[in-house]
């Protein structure tokens, strides 16, 4: 999915500290034209009608392994398909 | 400033929920906690020092419990108060934000000292968030005795 440049408003708390509640945050694909999502990234992507935000914790093929930065309550979310990634967080607006 | 520049763009909300988003939360472990260790600082209070050995042995692992439940106490509320609750709550409840603040400190206190009543505020204040949390489910809140050996009260929710 291309996205040139989305702006997003952050709700939830399972990226404390890198990123609070309410910050917003700039998301593009263009980095993604040109590179393999790569551990580490914090992407977005779309979860059925959700969009939401997580850190790369492995990968696998076309898979990606994603989690929240919060330690105190995020566990692993899961593994999602390549196809889901709506683009990476290049900037914090706030 | 650099909001302003991309202020052309429609925000969007993005989620940063607990990661598996299941619906599923219960203030019922927070108040097992805080019963474990109001009962844990009354068990502290009573022992009486004959064999010392005994007596260490017994000190640290009532301790160990109690620091346990208060941190586990601590955990439970972060996440009901990070993940469940949401703005309109608190709009609702303006104490709330406050009430959660205080319960947090309150459990440190509870865990560091022997200290029975920081134990009984920290189980007062979990039972009021327990009652709020129930109604903004819809639900009516009720204290009831708990069968626990503290013999305070429990808030469970009638249908």
């Amino acid at each position: 999915m291309f996205s040139l440049l989305l702006r997003f408003k952050i709700s939830g708390h399972s990226m404390i500290p890198t990123y609070k509640e309410g910050e917003e945050l700039l998301v593009s694909s263009i980095p993604y034209l040109f590179l393999q999502p790569k551990v580490g990234d914090v992407i977005v992507f779309k979860d059925q009608k959700h969009y939401v935000v997580k850190r790369i914790q492995e990968i696998k093929g076309e898979k990606f392994l994603v989690k929240g930065d919060n330690k105190e309550d995020s566990k692993e979310y899961g593994w999602i398909e390549k196809k889901k990634i709506i683009g990476k967080v290049i900037l914090k607006l706030s | 400033m650099l909001k302003w520049l991309f202020s052309f763009l429609p925000s969007q909300t993005i989620y940063a929920h607990c990661d598996i988003p299941c619906g599923i939360y219960d203030p019922h472990d927070m108040q097992m906690a805080a019963h474990t260790v109001i009962r844990m600082t009354q068990m502290i209070m009573d022992m009486h020092e004959e064999d010392q050995k005994q007596f260490i042995h017994q000190l640290s692992r009532l301790t160990r419990v109690k620091e346990e439940h208060a941190e586990l106490l601590k955990h439970e509320l972060r996440v009901l108060y990070g993940d469940y609750f949401k703005a309109e709550h608190l709009e609702k409840y303006p104490e709330l934000s406050d009430l959660v603040f205080k319960t947090l400190k309150l459990a440190s206190k509870a865990r560091q000292e022997i200290n029975m009543e920081a134990a009984e505020e920290l189980l007062g204040n979990t039972q009021k968030i327990a009652e709020i949390f129930f109604e903004t489910k819809g639900l009516t809140p009720k204290r009831v005795k708990s069968p626990y050996p503290t013999e305070r009260e429990i808030v469970i929710y009638e249908g």
